[in-house]
């Protein structure tokens, strides 16, 4: 909340709540305020789904989008089945069938779909000539045929109920699209006369106009928005895209409070499901044992203890074998069983053990404002756990800066041609979720910094800053932690400054 | 085989899944030494190095850390030794008959861009061109779980994930 007021009081005098010193940041990632603008200035990649709380304390998945190719039909991954495609006008391309009779459609395959779970299939459909379009996913069972009238604006389901939705949209399209559970690998979009036919008749130049085509997986409580778009569609080109957690909430005892980014390292749910289980384990392996919902997990064998929705049991296992004796769960209950010493968001399982890929945030050389003379770089959030490096910016072993975590302290290093200046201090105190803020200048003659509020002795021994433009950074490339802000400035902010970054969100 | 990485009328077919350039592989290598030898030769892993100046003439040299790290865009989940058949209990929990282990070291590997876009020497793109070699050159695994298919070269079987009906671990 003070952070918020102290957002809109800055805002108000015409300055921005990270003008630390007077000195207004050259490269920002606001999490919590400018989610969007957070999300376009930040490269991140995470090689998998990921779960957040959203404003409501429901765990959702983060916006990703598994079909490549989503703006242009014309690639070859959409295959085609009796049209063709083109390039049209404001992002759409048009489709048209190339001979009249049934089933003229683009298909494609979707490789990464977890089976047996709720997808949601949508694309943005706008009449060019013909007017009902169908969207049908076949590999599964059951099938799915979804009908779409685009003048009447009416979705209905074909053979087979598919929960269809049609909404208008500001470009004149409708979003059409269904959801439910599906085994599916392949998906149709298709053009036809009459609902409930697919059968077509063609002039040559009548079709559809298609764009922002998305499938996206929406069990448990269904997906974030995209920040940038404001609703479900995450453009892709190449690959299928999974968007960073931003918005991530957590309870502060009174409301759910959003907390920026949740950024966590990987992780593995050894739990495969939600009965009563013998999970092998690693004796001498500190493992946690969580519950997201309204089970009872009960633990013997390699440990002891009692796991409820906001009560966690960390162990280290004293034999192979942890007995996790489960009852009350629900349906969409989670039980997980995972390395390390705290829980991490939610990984649902089903019959096998699933990985969660880690939250990675390696920025390209140049993003970072540079000054040969004195650099400044500021970053605020909540840690769980210690020990990690949270910036490091490195040309090579010998030429870096670089920021950690210890148990109890921080360390803010950087090496010119080998020679390693460092500067300790601040306070930490190791748990879950612990705020941490810290602002530190990096000179060619010295090292500054101020952690949770206080200035630390500076070092002013260096006598060189390494030339840091070809290298790239990475952000808080190990831990568990939500974000709030991120900024970086091309000048040293001063004593003030840094004190006023360190005193972020206090 | 999972994925076909030529084209219709000459297919290259390969034991790994893709959509775009996003690539799963599931391996199985006699031991974590011959896995890791095995990722250095097919360039998943670069070698680190540092820039020293000499102090007398301030000349930059640049020299080989013997520091291996997986190249960006590549993620690696262990699995070690995998179950095959699980242990069995009486009714009060107590062991029956032990567990199974295939104690080979299991990898799953998710590559994504920049990794899947890295080429080789001769324009080809890297990950392509081991898992074509996994497909030209390997031999049949002789020692495979639960109707898995898997060529193997550089003692690592390249497993066909289309093959794999009860995997023990998944990617999210």
């Amino acid at each position: 909340m003070l952070d918020r007021r102290r957002f809109l009081l800055a805002l108000l005098g015409g300055t921005s709540p990270f003008a630390f010193g007077g000195f207004e940041p050259a490269y920002l990632l606001d999490f919590v305020n400018d989610p969007s603008g957070a999300e376009s200035a930040l490269t991140f990649s995470r090689a998998s789904t990921a779960m957040m709380r959203n404003a409501s304390g429901e765990w959702v998945w983060a916006p990703h989008n598994l079909l490549t190719w989503s703006e242009d039909f014309t690639k070859s991954t959409w295959l085609k089945s009796g049209v063709t495609v083109t390039d049209d006008a404001d992002g759409f391309d048009l489709l048209v069938p190339a001979s009249s009779g049934s089933d003229k459609f683009v298909y494609r395959q979707a490789s990464f779909l977890v089976p047996a779970v709720q997808n949601t299939v949508a694309i943005k459909v706008k009449p060019s000539g013909k007017s009902i379009a169908y969207l049908t996913h076949v590999g599964g069972s059951p099938a799915s045929a979804c009908y779409f009238d685009l003048v009447a604006g009416t979705a209905h389901l074909g053979n087979y109920g598919s929960d269809p939705f049609i909404i208008p949209q500001d470009d004149g399209s409708y979003l059409c699209g269904y959801t439910r559970p599906s085994n599916a690998t392949w998906y149709e979009l298709g053009c036809c006369d009459a609902v409930g036919s697919t059968s077509v008749t063609v002039n040559g130049s009548d079709g559809l106009l298609i764009k922002s085509a998305h499938l996206y997986r929406s069990d448990m409580g269904g997906m974030a928005d995209n920040p940038a778009t404001g609703n479900s569609y995450v453009p892709t080109t190449d690959a299928p895209v999974y968007l960073p957690r931003i918005g991530h909430h957590e309870w502060n005892g009174s409301e759910w409070v959003n907390k920026g980014l949740l950024k966590e390292d990987q992780a593995t749910n050894l739990k495969i499901g939600l009965t009563t289980e013998n999970v092998t384990v690693t004796s001498g392996e500190t493992y946690t044992l969580s519950v997201h919902g309204s089970a009872t997990a009960v633990l013997s064998g390699a440990g002891s203890g009692t796991a409820t929705d906001g009560s966690h049991v960390t162990f280290t296992a004293s034999s192979a074998t942890a007995t996790i004796t489960v009852s009350g769960s629900a349906v969409d209950d989670i039980i997980q069983l995972e390395l390390g010493g705290e829980p991490t968001s939610p990984i649902p399982t089903n019959g096998s053990a699933v990985t969660r890929a880690a939250d990675v945030m390696t920025q390209p050389a140049g993003t970072l404002p540079w000054s040969a003379s004195a650099l400044s770089l500021f970053m605020a959030g909540e840690v769980s756990g210690d020990v990690y490096t949270l910036l490091s910016w490195q040309g090579d072993a010998n030429n870096r800066i670089a920021h950690t975590l210890n148990t109890a302290d921080f360390t803010f290093t950087q090496a010119a041609a080998g020679t390693v200046d460092s500067i300790t201090g601040g306070s930490h105190t190791s748990g879950l979720s612990v705020p941490f803020a810290y602002a530190a200048t990096h000179t060619s003659t010295g090292i500054y910094a101020a952690v949770n509020g206080v200035a630390l002795t500076p070092d002013e021994t260096p006598t060189d800053l390494a030339d840091l433009t070809g290298a790239a950074t990475s952000f808080v490339p190990s831990g568990n932690y939500t974000i709030a802000a991120i900024a970086g400035w091309a000048v040293d902010i001063g004593d003030t400054g840094r004190l006023e970054g360190a005193n972020y969100g206090s | 085989m999972a994925a076909n990485i030529g084209t219709d009328s000459e297919p290259i077919l390969v034991n790994v899944r893709v959509s775009g350039l996003m690539v799963d592989a599931i391996v199985r290598a006699t031991d974590e030494a011959t896995f890791i030898a095995a990722a250095k030769t097919a360039g998943l892993m670069y070698q680190l190095e540092e820039t020293v100046v000499d102090v007398e003439t301030g000349e930059l040299s640049v020299s080989l850390l013997d520091e291996w790290v997986w190249a960006d865009g590549i993620s690696i989940d262990v699995l070690g030794s995998v179950l095959v058949t699980p242990a069995t209990y009486d009714e009060l929990g107590v062991e029956l008959t032990a567990a199974v282990m295939d104690e080979r070291y299991h990898v799953n590997l998710r590559l994504m861009p920049p990794a899947t876009l890295k080429l080789n020497e001769q324009g080809v793109e890297r990950w392509k061109a081991w898992a074509q070699s996994w497909s030209v050159y390997g031999v049949v695994d002789a020692v495979n779980n639960s109707g898995e298919s898997a060529l193997v070269m550089l003692g690592v079987s390249l497993i066909d994930p289309d093959t794999v009906s009860s995997p023990s671990r998944k990617w999210l």
